[in-house]
Parts: structure tokens; C-alpha cells; sequence
């Protein structure tokens, strides 16, 4: 056999030869080889080949089905999923690739990772581990951000770029793991937990690239699940590409949907943030129009004035009007008149009666007139009407002038507000002169040799105090 | 003068008194400061401040837009490792 000429030394193949001759072999010994195991790393080609290998614990073997044959499969073959293999051995001729040339795939039960998966996932949803209830916000704009990923491959560089990107000046720590392979999950787990201990950021990121169900297995352990539920700081899932779904993800408060979404999650883009400042600085900036309200406040004021002004006039007049009608009605002479009827009356009473007099009643008439003249003097009515035409001016004079003041009030008001404004102030050539950073308006507030900063429009002048002279 | 606890609370009140020192204004986060300047600059456009303390206001928002740029600008961003072992 040719084999045996190989050994010997005497007759060297070809390497197409002593690929045919291997197949021949493998076709000779195992016509068809049956196994079982667990589908991972599949990929489906454009050609509609299934390209796959499947494994158990301790082996794996490379696959190919070809896409006429994978057309007539009744499952959905998918990582993880358990199956049984009907195939042959070969070696493709063109790269050395050792596999198997799959004839038939039967779906066997669950995959027992995904098994475990769900098995796991049901248990830690029982023990509070997802709780929505639980999820929190990501901080505005952390101080720092913890990565804890491989420091190896393109995740952690895809990230960097994303992070810079939205914020420059932004600190990373980087907590190193190795993301796959026994004893990943507690490596992942210990790396959070020394991030949050060391209290230098405030969001973690927990990444890695996509891989097979296999490859992400250790973010799904309950090791990594307690360390993220346990994390102080609010913890973004980035592992796998969009649909890889970890048990880290669920129990993260936010779940990204690859590493450098992640990144984009927890920081704000700077320039955002800057336009924000800037507008506000623009709005602080407007004195107009934060003056505004106040230049309406005074008008409103000044308004109120003058109508309360002339409410106050107008109720003196009808008080006037009033005092001088009621005046008016009081006339003395008819008072007299009035009296005198009813003492004629009287008078012609007594005088039938033959009780007194007539001489001696007209006398008393007399008396009684003048004692009447004396009480209601027609001078002293007309000295009251003229005491309270008085008052009627001197109030109408009290109330312009109260008016005047006010205005005059108010025009000082308006430019008490001017002159107070700081940048007016300032542009007409006034500065503000400070010690120790606070205005000063007296000569007694400063002393010689004390520092002073002058505010000008344009910015600070420094000096020092070298006299003082009171103003006469 | 930093008051114990890792947040310090500075509000809008204790601000335009003057209570507040310019370090506590430099520990504050972003976060903080920019609510605090939002509040600021409402409160001056309200008109509802006493023309003084409307000055003040003004001084206050120029020193916490100061502490905001401050804390947006800076170097390239850097990696740090945390010590593992």
C-alpha cells in the first residue's frame, strides 16, 4: 500500500495523492459514521451549505451539509441544539480541513446547554435576580467608566473609539478579564466586584465579542449574575452581537446590544452638552430681556398710580360738592323766617289767651331774634363755607403733589434700574472697585496698601491703595 | 468648610445668599451644576428677584457656566488599568 511506500522512504505522493489516498481510507473504514452531540459555530452559507461543528465535552468535529440536503431538514438547526449525526470522514482536499460530510441530521432533544440555559435563567428569575423593579438609571455623566472585558481583540479598542468619540476627556478604568474558558465567569466576576470596590467609576461595562452559545457560556454562570446584581454602580451588558442573549443581560440594569452600543449609552455626547451650556450662558447674558419683567412691573406700578391718584381726587371733589350743598341748605334767614312764623303764631296764641302783653311779647321777640342772629351768624356759615373751600384746596394741592412725588419716585426708580445694571454701568465708564471680592462703597472699607480689583467692561484691573481723600 | 458626605446639595437658596464657597462649587457634578444654572438663569428671567440678588444670580450662573466648561474640556480621554492580582 502506499502507506507503507511512504514509511519506507522509497516512493514520496503527491499531496493531492496523499489526500485521495487518506479518503479512500477513511471511506474504506468508516462508510458511515454515527455520533452525537452538540451544534456550535453554525454558519449558513450563501451557497445554502451548512457549514458547523458539533461537540461534546471533550471533542469536536468540523461539518459540512451540503445545501441540497439541508434543504429537506425538518428542524432549524441552531448552536447548542443536540443532534444526531449521520456522515462520512473527508478531508477537503483543497485547505486539509478534516470533516464530516454530513447525510443526515437528526435533532436530539434540547441542546444541553440550552437546557442548562433555561433551567438556569427560570431558577435566578425565582430569586429576584432580574427584577425590573430593580433596574437603575445610568448616571447623566459619570466621573469614570469601568470596562471589564478582555484586554485583547477589538471590543475594548471599538470601545475606546466610541467613548472618545462622544467625550474626550473621559476616564476609563480597565478591569482585564479573560471572557471565555474555565474559570472565566469567576475572573468576570472578581473583576467587577474590584471595580465597584474601588469606587473610581460610576457605570461598569461588562463586554465581549459575539461568539457561540459555548463561547458566551461564562456570562452565563451565576457567578457573573451575582456580581452584576451585587454591583453598587448601575452595570450595561454588551456581550454578543444583537441577538445573543446572556443571563448577564438580564440581570444588568441596561442590556446593549453589542460592546460599542454600550459605550454609546453610558456617556453624553460632549458637544451636546457644551451647546447646552452655551445657551443657557446666552440667556444669562440677555439683560434685555431679563429686564424686561422688571420695566413691566414699573409700568404697571405707574399706572396703578395715576389711577389711584385720581380716585383720591375725584372722591375729595364729591366730599367738597357735598359739604356745600349741605351748606347751602342751611340758610340762616330762612332759619329766622321759619322761627319767626312760629312765634307769630305763638305770639297770636298768647295774645287771645290775654295772658301777656303784646308790648311785652314783641320784646321778647326781639330778644329772641337777636339771641338767634347771635347763635347762627350768617358771617360765621359763610367763615365755614369759606374754611372748607380751604380744605377742598389745600386737598386737591396735597393730592397733585403726592402725585408728583410719586413720578418723580418712579423716574428714580427707572433709573436707579439703569444705572444698576452692571454692564451699562460699566460702559459708561463707572467701575466697580472690590476688596476681597466684595464691593466696597466707602473710603472706611478700604485702607492703605490694601489690594483692590477693579471691574471695568472689558475685565479686572489690579491695584493697590496708595492714599484716600474724603470728598467735601 | 466640606460639609461630611460624599453629596453635597447645594440649592438655588443657599446660592444667590452667598452661602455657598467656590470649592463647594467646583465639587459639584455636572449633573448638579447644570440643574443649578437652569434654575438661575429662570429665576433672573422671571423678574421675580430683587434687582441685587438678580445681579447676584448673574455672577453666580457665570461661575457654575465656568465650573461646566471646566468639566467638559480637558485631556484625551485614558485608559487606566486597575490593578489585577
Amino acid at each position: 500500500m502506499a502507506i507503507h511506500a511512504a514509511k519506507s522512504g522509497d516512493s514520496y505522493l503527491t499531496v493531492s495523492e496523499a489526500t485521495r489516498q487518506i479518503n479512500d481510507t477513511f471511506e474504506a473504514y468508516f462508510p458511515q459514521l454515527l455520533f452525537h452531540g452538540e451544534i456550535s459555530q453554525l454558519t449558513v452559507a450563501a451557497s445554502g451549505h451548512l457549514y458547523f461543528s458539533v461537540k461534546d465535552q471533550g471533542a469536536q468535529l468540523s461539518c459540512v451539509m451540503w445545501a441540497g440536503m439541508a434543504r429537506t431538514l425538518s428542524f432549524k438547526p441552531a448552536q447548542g441544539v443536540a443532534v444526531r449525526v449521520h456522515g462520512r470522514p473527508n478531508v477537503y482536499a483543497q485547505t486539509g480541513r478534516f470533516q464530516i460530510v454530513v447525510s443526515r441530521l437528526l435533532e436530539d432533544g434540547e441542546g444541553e446547554l440550552q437546557r442548562k440555559f433555561i433551567e438556569l435563567k427560570d431558577r435566578l428569575q425565582r430569586e429576584g435576580f432580574f427584577s425590573v423593579e430593580r433596574k437603575r438609571p445610568l448616571p447623566f455623566l459619570p466621573r469614570a467608566v469601568g470596562l471589564v472585558t478582555s484586554r485583547t481583540g477589538a471590543v475594548l479598542h471599538d470601545m475606546m473609539v466610541k467613548l472618545r468619540e462622544r467625550f474626550p476627556s473621559m476616564v476609563v478604568y480597565l478591569s482585564e478579564t479573560r471572557v471565555q474558558g474555565e474559570g472565566a465567569a469567576d475572573e468576570i466576576a472578581t473583576a467587577i466586584r474590584k471595580l465597584d470596590d474601588s469606587r473610581l467609576v460610576d457605570v461598569i461595562i461588562v463586554a465581549r465579542g459575539g461568539g457561540s452559545l459555548e463561547d458566551l457560556w461564562a456570562f452565563n454562570e451565576e457567578a457573573v449574575v451575582k456580581a452584576v446584581f451585587a454591583c453598587s454602580v448601575p452595570v450595561v451588558s454588551g456581550v454578543g452581537h444583537e441577538t445573543d442573549t446572556t443571563l448577564c443581560d438580564f440581570a444588568a440594569d441596561v442590556r446593549a446590544p453589542t460592546p460599542t452600543a454600550a459605550a454609546e449609552m453610558v456617556v453624553p455626547k460632549v458637544t451636546d452638552l457644551l451647546q447646552r451650556v452655551s445657551e443657557l450662558e446666552r440667556r444669562l447674558r440677555d439683560f434685555d430681556r431679563w429686564l424686561q419683567p422688571m420695566v413691566q412691573r414699573i409700568d404697571d406700578l405707574a399706572l396703578r398710580l395715576d389711577t389711584r391718584a385720581s380716585a383720591v381726587v375725584a372722591e375729595g371733589s364729591l366730599r367738597i360738592k357735598a359739604a356745600e350743598a349741605k351748606l347751602a341748605s342751611i340758610r340762616p334767614d330762612k332759619v329766622i323766617e321759619l322761627l319767626r312764623g312760629k312765634i307769630e303764631i305763638f305770639h297770636g296764641r298768647l295774645y287771645r289767651m290775654g295772658m301777656a302783653s303784646t308790648d311785652r311779647l314783641n320784646t321778647n321777640v326781639s330778644e329772641l331774634r337777636d339771641r338767634l342772629r347771635r347763635a347762627i351768624p350768617t358771617e360765621r356759615v359763610e367763615h365755614y363755607r369759606s374754611a372748607v373751600d380751604t380744605l377742598g384746596g389745600r386737598l386737591l394741592v396735597g393730592v397733585k403733589r403726592g402725585l408728583e412725588d410719586a413720578k418723580a419716585q418712579l423716574l428714580g426708580l427707572g433709573l436707579r434700574l439703569d444705572s444698576t445694571n452692571p454692564q451699562r454701568v460699566l460702559e459708561r465708564g463707572y467701575s466697580i472697585v472690590r476688596v476681597g471680592g466684595k464691593p466696597i462703597r466707602s473710603l472706611v472699607e478700604v485702607s492703605d496698601g490694601q489690594d483692590v480689583e477693579i471691574s471695568v467692561t472689558d475685565g479686572k484691573i489690579l491695584g493697590t491703595v496708595t492714599g484716600r481723600s474724603m470728598q467735601r | 468648610m466640606a460639609k461630611a458626605g460624599k453629596e453635597t446639595v447645594v440649592t438655588l437658596e443657599a446660592l444667590v445668599s452667598g452661602e455657598v464657597s467656590e470649592a463647594q462649587v467646583d465639587a459639584l457634578s455636572f449633573e448638579q451644576a447644570l440643574k443649578l444654572l437652569e434654575e438661575v438663569v429662570t429665576s433672573v428671567e422671571s423678574g421675580s428677584l430683587p434687582l441685587d440678588r438678580a445681579i447676584g444670580s448673574y455672577e453666580h450662573g457665570t461661575a457654575l457656566i465656568k465650573h461646566l466648561r471646566k468639566l467638559l474640556s480637558g485631556a484625551e480621554e485614558k485608559l487606566r488599568m486597575l490593578n489585577q492580582g
